[in-house]
């Protein structure tokens, strides 16, 4: 046997071998997902909520908002925080340096009045510049923070130093909650007593074309728009099946930067969030395990299936372009900080299942397949094809992704049922069939610029316009 | 390639991929067609529900607003033949919006309204069904099903309820818990003497809101309970004390005080300033001189609230801490303790330096709003 064909068979094989570990997961995913999902609708289904609410014993939370250059929307934005349902919070709006007028229509329309606050630095940040709560006993809960600008990371870092709270609670700014969001999120804090949930995620959708009235969401609609609706396809597949998966496993790695509650003396002992990579929120999980593990201490990081925040998905091929290439840089950059937990058995479920996850089909699986669209060029060029067998080959992966999404179309209408006319299923269904082709080679492709641009050493988030809900524009870097 | 490819169709075997695919669109056929059923029957089920709701929801309001035992007997007869003519009492659907419909009205109502809907529950014979389910259904029918024994008020089930209260599951063990005490408050805890799995943080806040409501307290196991075994029933216990006020639980609580958890003994320090007494101070200064970091902070904090001007002498030196945190808390501490607390705190810091060129202003605004 030739080297040539040894180096060959390597490749064939080796991608053979990749091929079935992937699809072999993600029918693992789908299949395991169904029992925690199942179970999280069951016990809901006698919870009663409302004892958080009304309680005086309940946990205090503080909510951490970032916010840079939101002046179109921020009073709005904030109105809608403050009216959460939740007895013991504090909301903490976190100016990173806008260069707009941000602070100052909040110190207006909130009646801020500068007061003298020790920050204790837990973590080290950048200056605080000065910190504001409200003369009017309304918005007690309210407190602005205004500091240097150092990125999301940086003002999150504030928050956490700034916050009084055993729970913080980290948002965007420009997302919407459900009423119930913080009671939901809460809960699994509470529940456990053998080990300590150190962080709890819950579902984010798509809110583009619903009916958004006085910063809630009033009716569900499927956007109109195929790419955030090819989006809110991604995002059912993600979060109903993914994460729900991956929960029940306790090997999570990820909760979503614009939602999630996390134990605050965790984080400051794990070191707060990483301001050196674009994906700090996955990287600030990942470190919080990894604290835990290494300290041998019994935890637990939550998810919770139902839809709690509503996001606008971009809406462009180029915004979308831009945070695809972002959530690339962040992943890598994360696995690289965590290298050490690779295949690493002290590190237990996470270091033998949950890292080499990301690793190989997170991060490997854009690679592999750009690489196959170069070698089937490469390989049609020189007439080295079998045709047959490509189109065989092509239509069974195809099917087999249809078949991936119809079961996420199919969980959803069984459970949360949030698109509710027929038309909308169909829809979605219409759009799980083109999205192989008007979505995913796209979204591999900003994946592997993620790549090059890191190897280029970029490092920033890359503009991101949003219409925002009421219609105006803004700009978030 | 050519290798892949025979390695390929010789691994499936006999299934070949053309195969596969048909296979794949078999199953999308088959979900496509069973998503459409779903939706239409769903669509025909809810429209059904509301209608029922509607129907049961006029039943209900004639109940609630029976006045006498004669006028309440002949309402129920009636409903019931009611539901008889239409040909509800056996469908298992409308039984279930039935149930569900007493529930929430026995939620939202009080006093002889909502003794009526318990006394139609029971006259209907739903209890019986709900007891069923009680016996042979899943972990989350059978939670389902003593939380509804529990909002209509079902005492005679209480036996039936009560020996979940250690189930091997749970949920279930939770909501016997908190049922026991929605139908016989302080006496349904009983069965913290006996529980052997903990009471998870959630629990508490379930018996605590249900104590709340209406229940004359009882006080007398609560000593017992703070020697239990089972961590978590001291930790209620405590809870209890904090919240009740119980005055006389001071001695037990001081007991708490050496407990081996730090959590046991932070909660025990929060009870103890919650009842506090003259003996108080002492204790939380032998306390603070003695305790580990992690509960020092919440000594310091209550001494803030049950210190005196005689203890700031164990107080000063905690100005001068390393961690800032605790210099905060000593600082507060002193101020509350003391009628002049804020000037001798100014008179014995440097103002220049840090933190307290910023934490005294802190405390005096504090003070203000």
């Amino acid at each position: 046997m030739s080297w040539q064909q040894i180096i060959a068979d390597f490749f064939t094989y080796g991608i053979l071998v990749y091929s079935v570990a992937l699809l072999g997961f993600y029918l693992f995913i789908a299949v395991y997902s169904i029992g925690e999902t199942r179970h999280y609708i069951r016990k809901s289904s006698f919870t009663d909520y409302s004892i958080l609410a009304v309680s005086e014993k309940t946990p205090s939370i503080s909510i951490l908002a970032p916010a840079y250059n939101e002046g179109a929307t921020i009073i709005e934005n904030v109105r809608s925080l403050l009216s959460i349902h939740y007895n013991h919070m504090e909301l903490i709006v976190i100016n990173d340096g806008s260069k707009d007028d941000s602070l100052q229509k909040l110190i207006d329309a909130y009646e801020l009045v500068e007061v003298p606050r020790l920050v204790i630095n837990h973590i080290l940040t950048k200056p605080v510049r000065g910190i504001y709560k409200s003369t009017n006993p309304v918005y007690r809960k309210l407190v602005v923070v205004d500091k240097q600008n150092g990125g999301k990371a940086d003002a999150l870092n504030v928050g956490v130093n700034v916050a009084c709270n055993d729970y913080i609670v980290c948002i965007d700014v420009d997302c919407i909650l459900e009423q119930d969001a913080m009671l939901k999120l809460v809960k699994p804090f509470l529940e456990e007593k053998t080990r300590r949930v150190i962080a709890t995620g819950g579902v984010v959708r798509i809110a583009n074309s619903c009916e958004i009235r006085d910063g809630k969401v009033v009716k569900v609609n499927l956007p109109e728009k195929f790419l955030p609706r090819v989006q809110t396809l991604e995002y059912i597949r993600a979060f109903l099946l993914g994460r729900m998966a991956w929960s029940r496993l306790n090997g999570l790695l990820i909760i979503s930067g614009a939602f999630g509650a996390f134990d605050r003396e965790i984080v400051i002992r794990a070191g707060g969030y990483n301001h050196n990579t674009v994906g700090e929120d996955m990287e600030l999980v990942v470190r919080m395990r990894r604290y835990m593990e290494e300290q041998k201490l019994p935890y637990k990081v939550a998810y919770i299936p139902d839809p709690l925040c509503w996001t606008e998905a971009p809406s462009t091929y180029k915004i979308l372009g831009r945070q695809r290439n972002r959530w690339t840089r962040g992943t890598i950059e994360t696995l690289k900080l965590h290298k050490v937990m690779f295949f690493n058995p002290k590190y237990g479920r996470l270091g033998m299942i949950s890292y080499p996850y990301w690793f190989f089909f997170e991060f490997l699986a854009p690679l592999i397949e750009f690489g196959g669209f170069v070698a089937l060029l490469i390989f049609a060029s020189f007439g080295l094809l079998d045709w047959s067998f490509f189109f065989a080959l092509l239509g069974f992966i195809l099917c087999f992704g249809f078949v991936y999404s119809t079961f996420a179309i199919l969980m959803e209408v069984l459970t949360y049922n949030q698109y509710k006319r027929h038309k909308d299923i169909f829809r979605l269904m219409l759009t799980a069939f083109l999205e192989p082709v008007l979505f995913h080679p796209f979204v591999v492709w900003s994946a592997v610029k993620g790549n090059i641009d890191l190897l280029r050493n970029k490092k920033t988030w890359g503009e991101m316009t949003r219409q925002g809900f009421a219609g105006a524009k803004k700009a978030a870097k | 390639m050519f290798s892949l490819a025979k390695f390929f169709l010789y691994t499936v075997g006999s299934f070949q991929l053309v195969e596969l695919m048909y296979v794949f669109i078999g199953i999308i056929v088959m979900a496509v067609t069973f998503i459409a059923f779903y939706l239409a029957y769903r669509t025909r089920r809810t429209a059904r529900k509301k209608q029922l709701r509607l129907l049961y929801s006029e039943h209900i309001s004639m109940l609630a607003i029976c006045d006498g035992e004669e006028d309440l007997q002949q309402t129920i007869n009636d409903t019931l033949s009611r539901i008889k003519e239409q040909g509800l009492a056996k469908d298992e659907q409308a039984r279930g919006v039935l149930i569900k419909e007493l529930v929430t009205a026995a939620k939202s109502m009080s006093g002889t309204a909502k003794e009526n809907i318990n006394i139609f529950y029971r006259a209907a014979g739903l209890d019986q069904i709900t007891i069923d389910q009680l016996k042979k259904g899943a972990w989350h029918i059978k939670s389902r099903s003593i939380q509804t024994l529990s909002h209509l008020g079902q005492k005679q089930h209480i036996a039936k309820i009560y020996r979940h209260t250690n189930n091997r599951n749970e949920l279930i063990r939770s909501e016997a818990r908190v049922a026991v005490v929605k139908l016989t408050g302080f006496e349904g805890l009983r069965f913290l003497d006996v529980i052997s799995y903990p009471l998870t943080e959630w629990e508490q806040l379930c018996l605590v809101h249900e104590l709340s409501e209406n229940h004359l307290p009882d006080f007398k196991h609560i000593p017992d309970w703070l020697h239990s075994d089972n961590d978590s029933v001291v930790e209620f216990a405590l809870r209890l004390g904090e919240g009740y006020r119980i005055f006389e639980m001071h001695g037990y609580v001081a007991f708490c005080l050496a407990h081996r958890l730090p959590a046991i003994r932070k909660k025990a320090v929060q009870t103890i300033r919650a009842i506090n007494q003259p003996a108080t101070a002492a204790l939380l200064v032998a306390q603070l001189l003695r305790e580990e970091e992690e509960v020092q902070l919440v000594v310091l904090e209550a001494m803030g609230e049950a210190g005196s001007e005689n203890d700031l002498a164990v107080l000063w030196p905690f100005l001068a801490h390393p961690r800032t945190i605790f210099k905060i808390a000593a600082a507060k501490a002193i101020r509350n303790s003391h009628p002049y607390g804020m000037t001798m705190l100014r008179q014995r810091v440097d103002m220049e330096m840090h933190p307290w060129h910023i934490l005294i202003p802190q405390l005096e605004e504090e003070v203000h709003s």
